[in-house]
């Protein structure tokens, strides 16, 4: 399973560490030889494609990830969760604090893998343009299941309406949270 | 459009690239930052004493301070996975204090169980993994605060080390036993050699191997750790024994170099005082995540020429270790202003 957790200074990347490092981090037992060893090289060779597939911008992949922009700090944390190539990914608000063009490239290259593995991506957010990748949607109004969209393209004014709790006309107060779900491809 | 964000990304590459070269910089100075202190405390010492400048004296030193960076390796592991150990101290004391005491018979204030030497290091290091593996868990399974833990944790060691022997010293220990820290091979101490390949070993295992990875991953940032698969309690509990083990070799070497243990080897010379002033100094942080081995044995190193200049020189017995004290306190002042911190290679 592939996490991208919602608070990325908190769980995603270790800042004082390379960007190789952080994206290679849950694979070093593939990248690791006898008795654990590994040569720094190895996670380089490892994380150059992902680099590039994610175009993370950086002035080389030893590059403390700390330094780097919101943007590629978050690409830094998609591509660790990716890297096991999972079955699943949970991503909790993965484009928060991201600029508008790694947005689209960030929402693109999740789509893109999950369709290239067949993994499932439950994706929980509260931005409408995330939903865009999704193929089922089920909107979360205080913890309960408030209603549900089965297939793209979705028509924004009802989810805004079922995300305030006013589709089944009962005016509750705006919701914490919406739930958004990708089926397997 | 593309065009706008292909040139902001270009510039941020740029400035990007900038930084990270006045990083590395500044990484080089820090790495390189003790040696002209090295160089001025050896001209100093020339000239406060003509044997400074001698291969039997620097071979002395090798000796003396082979203890003291044995026990700095593991607590900068310990600083690393962002820990502290206070009762490392208490580990150098109580660890050879046992093995010896087994050795020694009742007349001369040991056990009379008349161990043999070698089954008696044995002992020490598992005395050390005990210790460490019960701050470990004291502190990683029970939440407990380190510095807490690991206070308390020395004041028991240090009354258990009293307790055993009744303040009383223990002589005439065996000379397999006194090897590591007395034997020289050549010119070399032997401890010296050992406490060298110890450094070696962990600065590459630190380097190239993924547990050694992972100290740095923890320490850095415990969460993101555990989110990306690490098994931080292990570490954490792994990197305490470990600590306690070399604190336990390095109390060994001690035991050796003078040929008895004292019912208060470890805190009469509050030596962890030392070991934390060795590590800073040698650029390893407080916080974790951060430090090498190059800078922890410059620290030592350091720490070494203060302490054998001080006893060369005419300071007077009843001075000396204020002035060691005030020498640490200035050296960590010189080691903040030149540096700052090392980096996590």
């Amino acid at each position: 399973m592939g996490y991208i957790p919602e608070d990325r200074q908190a769980e995603g990347f270790v800042a004082l560490l390379g960007v190789a490092e952080n994206g290679t981090m849950t694979i070093v037992d593939w990248l690791a030889r006898r008795l654990g060893w590994f040569r720094p090289r190895a996670r380089s060779a490892a994380m150059a494609p992902l680099a590039r597939t994610l175009s993370i911008v950086s002035a080389g992949l030893g590059q403390p990830v700390g330094e780097l922009s919101g943007g590629n700090q978050q690409k830094v944390t998609v591509a660790r969760s990716i890297a096991r190539r999972p079955r699943l990914i949970v991503a909790i608000a993965p484009t928060r604090g991201v600029d508008v063009a790694s947005k689209s490239l960030l929402l693109a290259e999740l789509a893109a893998v999950t369709e290239r593995s067949g993994a499932g991506l439950l994706l929980a957010t509260d931005e409408l343009s995330d939903l865009d990748i999704c193929h089922r949607v089920v909107v979360l109004v205080r913890g309960e299941r408030f209603a549900e969209f089965g297939a793209p393209p979705f028509d924004r004014e009802a989810l805004i309406a079922a995300t305030e709790g006013l589709a089944s006309g009962d005016g509750g107060p705006p919701a914490p949270t919406d739930t958004d779900e990708r089926g397997t491809a | 459009m593309t065009d706008i964000s292909e040139r902001s990304r270009a510039e941020v590459e740029a400035i990007l690239q900038g930084r990270s070269r006045r990083a590395a910089a500044i990484s080089l100075v820090r790495e390189a930052a003790l040696v002209p202190v090295l160089i001025v405390l050896i001209v100093v010492g020339t000239v406060v004493n003509p044997a400074f400048l001698t291969a039997s004296n620097f071979s002395g030193i090798g000796q003396q301070v082979s203890a003291l960076g044995v026990t700095v390796v593991g607590e900068s592991l310990i600083l690393l996975i962002g820990g502290m150990d206070l009762s490392l101290e208490g580990t150098y004391g109580l660890a050879p204090t046992v093995a010896a005491w087994l050795m020694v018979p009742v007349l001369e204030y040991g056990s009379g169980a008349n161990l043999n030497p070698y089954l008696a290091i044995v002992v020490l290091l598992v005395v050390g993994a005990a210790i460490g593996l019960i701050n470990g868990l004291l502190i990683v399974k029970g939440r407990l605060n380190g510095f807490i833990v690991t206070l308390g944790m020395t004041i028991v060691l240090a009354g258990v080390q009293q307790g055993i022997v009744k303040g009383n010293t223990l002589f005439n220990l065996p000379a397999a036993f006194n090897d590591l820290g007395a034997k020289e091979f050549g010119q070399l101490p032997v401890s010296l050699i050992v406490a060298a390949i110890i450094f070696v070993g962990t600065g590459l295992f630190l380097r190239y191997h993924r547990a050694g990875r992972a100290i740095y991953a923890v320490g850095g940032n415990r969460e993101a750790a555990r989110a990306a698969g690490i098994k931080v309690d292990r570490i954490r509990i792994g990197v305490y024994i470990t600590g306690s083990v070399l604190a336990a070799i390095g109390g060994l070497m001690e035991a050796g170099r003078v040929s008895a243990v004292t019912g208060t080897q470890g805190y009469q010379e509050g030596i962890i005082f030392a070991v934390f002033a060795a590590a800073v100094i040698g650029g390893v942080s407080l916080r974790g995540g951060r430090g090498n081995m190059v800078g922890a044995a410059s620290g030592v190193i350091l720490l070494g020429l203060v302490q054998n200049i001080l006893d060369l020189s005419n300071v007077s017995n009843y001075w000396i270790e204020a002035v060691d004290g005030g020498v640490i306190l200035f050296a960590l002042l010189l080691a903040r202003i030149i540096g700052g911190e090392a980096t996590a290679e």
